[in-house]
């Protein structure tokens, strides 16, 4: 793709939008702004689009620098007005850059798109016209060292665990305290979940979740129990219920069980296999468990993880066994080896049904 | 009321009650009788669950024929319980009790009178020749038991019988030769007996089977047969993974559980308790 200047106003948006459309229009069509006498405050601009038999669809045109999933429902319901108003035209959304989530979301809306970089999807059935095409799938004028939008990290894990294990309204203060975040991480993470419609703040500025499953699979898509620590592969030979004895009986080290044995503590699935366990120290915590390194043969996962919330909000199960945050369980789970992301989905169902049990107030 | 899954009519629960109405008949001989085989595994390993269920028609009762009984005789006690002498195969020491289940009167073959490679019976008189089988193997039971009790697996079977049960050392000692014998005669390859050794070996302390496989090889009565289970397990077991034993015990979990890691944990545990046995 060539080199562009990054659109910087509507203004330019606009134009450049056009100017996308403009060219992928089949040979003898042609497309002109239509001028307004009064600014309508629910769209940025009129094109007329003629065939070459002279037929002609105006575009009613809603220009955004920036359009975010959240915005497709506030899109629609602005576009439709304003299409009411102009009888036989279509909606259209432009922008600098539009990211694969957010065209999907719009294709979903029935909204016709056109970005900066060349995506367009536009659909008019009067004069017939279907325009599509590829442009960038990656913003191409997002800044080196821009924070970017993802969970991924101790601070994004640290909020979005404290958002996950309390059922409450946050004022932004809490949270920082709570979650042990700087500040300004946790107004990035916050923002960044706003604008992915996963956490609302109400009139007063308090933060509110109001999906956390939503939030657990938009993390699980940053998170992952290999990705985000070091893990090591042992063998327990005398087995996991042997293990899980040393482990709440012997000396004491720093460890949180995950994974099927934990979530066994609230919906038992199938006998767990293979143990997934937390620790700050996997060699000191192997050699007290009697834990040998294997490469096949394996049933023990020792986890040294890049933020210490794993060890955050545990539970201690009847025989005295330190169990990881539900939550915990559930991404490591949906992001583990084998059969783990189905026993999440068993998990997720018992954290729906029994949410008063395990998320504190 | 049965817990579920458990009906009287599964096989453990009727061998068990085999077993309990076998330790009645010979309560005479109380004394006398071990508590062997697979029945005595379940007993000593019920606190370490795996993936392959327990499972056994038959009981199998090691005699010290040092301190049995001459009166009443073996076949007399057994025949008074209704008992009777299995008619298919004829072995010496294989009785069924009213309902058909198995129960094995085996002596150590140390202890079991003369006799040549051919006898099957041991010589125990004035008890008769075929009322118990001789076996190699089971020398180390007479010295490391102890006293148990045995409750049936029916909840509306009240028994509960004190008896003397083999310890982990001397089961294994047990196991090891059974599985040399068949290891040589491939067809006869058992996966469940390398099992078995796995769920001793997960069970028990390495510390404590060092110790008492010491004791049992200097005991005159079990230090052959104790030496040459050392040797089985070096070779069957503590040789790897891939050692025909450690093979067996995983293969007997396959497509029920984690045959690799069987095999592992098997050839890991075998091979610290030889370590352990060679450091004294």
């Amino acid at each position: 793709m060539e080199a562009r200047p990054q659109p910087q106003s509507e203004v330019e948006v606009l134009r450049a939008g056009m100017a996308v459309l403009g060219d992928r229009l089949p040979a003898g069509w042609d497309i002109q702004p239509l001028s307004r006498r009064l600014p309508d405050a629910r769209f940025d601009a009129l094109w007329k689009v003629t065939a070459p038999d002279g037929t002609s669809v105006v575009l009613v045109v809603e220009a955004k620098r920036v359009v975010e999933r959240r915005d497709t429902a506030t899109l629609l319901h602005q576009l439709n007005a304003a299409a009411d108003e102009h009888p036989g035209s279509r909606g259209v959304v432009v922008s600098r850059y539009l990211s694969p989530p957010v065209r999907k979301r719009l294709s979903e809306a029935g909204l016709s798109y056109i970005d900066a970089t060349g995506n367009i999807t536009l659909n008019v059935s009067k004069p017939g016209l279907y325009v599509a095409d590829r442009g960038a799938d990656h913003d191409p004028w997002r800044g080196p060292g821009r924070p970017r939008g993802t969970l991924k990290g101790a601070p994004a894990a640290k909020i979005v665990r404290a958002l996950l294990d309390h059922e409450r309204s946050w004022a932004i203060r809490e949270l920082i305290d709570v979650a042990d975040v700087s500040t300004g991480s946790t107004y990035r993470v916050i923002e960044f979940l706003e604008s992915e419609n996963l956490a609302t703040r109400t009139s007063s500025g308090a933060v509110v979740v109001p999906d956390w499953i939503a939030l657990l699979r938009r993390w699980s898509e940053d998170y992952g129990f290999v990705r985000c620590s070091r893990v090591t592969r042992w063998i327990a030979p005398r087995g996991l219920p042997s293990l899980m004895r040393r482990a709440a009986d012997g000396p004491p080290t720093q460890y949180v069980i995950t994974g099927t044995l934990a979530a066994a503590s609230w919906a038992p699935y199938a006998p767990a296999r293979s143990a997934m366990i937390y620790t700050t120290d996997a060699e000191h915590t192997a050699q007290l468990w009697d834990l040998r390194p294997a490469e096949a043969g394996v049933n023990v996962m020792l986890a040294e993880p890049e933020s210490d919330v794993v060890f955050a909000r545990t539970l201690t199960d009847a025989s005295g066994l330190t169990i990881a945050s539900p939550p915990q369980v559930a991404v490591d789970l949906m992001t583990g080896p084998g059969r783990s992301p189905s026993e999440a989905e068993e998990l997720i169902e018992w954290m729906a049904r029994h949410e008063s049990s395990w998320r504190k107030q | 009321m049965n817990p579920p899954g458990v009906s009287s009519s599964d096989i453990l629960v009727r061998s068990r009650s085999a077993l309990l109405d076998a330790l009645a008949a010979l309560d005479a001989h109380r004394d006398a009788v071990i508590v062997i085989g697979a029945q005595a595994i379940y007993l000593r390993t019920a606190g370490s669950p795996v993936a392959l269920a327990e499972t056994t028609k038959d009981s199998d009762l090691a005699l010290d024929p040092r301190v049995l009984e001459d009166d009443p005789l073996l076949e007399q006690s057994m025949g008074r319980a209704g008992f009777y002498r299995d008619p298919i195969g004829g072995q010496p020491g294989a009785w069924l009790n009213p309902a058909g289940i198995p129960v094995d009167l085996m002596v150590p073959e140390a202890l079991a009178g003369a006799g040549t490679r051919k006898t099957r019976g041991a010589r125990i008189p004035p008890h008769d020749r075929r009322a118990t089988r001789r076996a190699r193997g089971l020398e180390a039971a007479v010295i490391d038991n102890t006293v148990m009790d045995v409750t049936a697996l029916d909840p509306a079977d009240a028994r509960v019988y004190r008896v003397r049960v083999a310890g982990p050392a001397a089961l294994l000692v047990a196991k090891l030769h059974k599985i040399a014998e068949r290891v040589s005669v491939p067809h006869r390859l058992n996966d469940k007996d390398a099992h078995d050794t796995y769920r001793i070996l997960i069970d028990a302390d390495t510390a404590e089977l060092a110790t008492t496989f010491r004791l049992l090889a200097h005991d005159p009565i079990s230090s052959e047969v104790t030496e040459q289970a050392i040797e089985h397990l070096a070779t069957l077991f503590a040789a790897g993974p891939t050692a025909p034993g450690s093979t067996m015990a995983g293969r007997a979990e396959e497509g029920i559980g984690e045959p690799e890691t069987v095999a592992l944990a098997t050839s890991l545990l075998a091979t610290d308790l030889v370590q352990a046995l060679a450091s004294t």
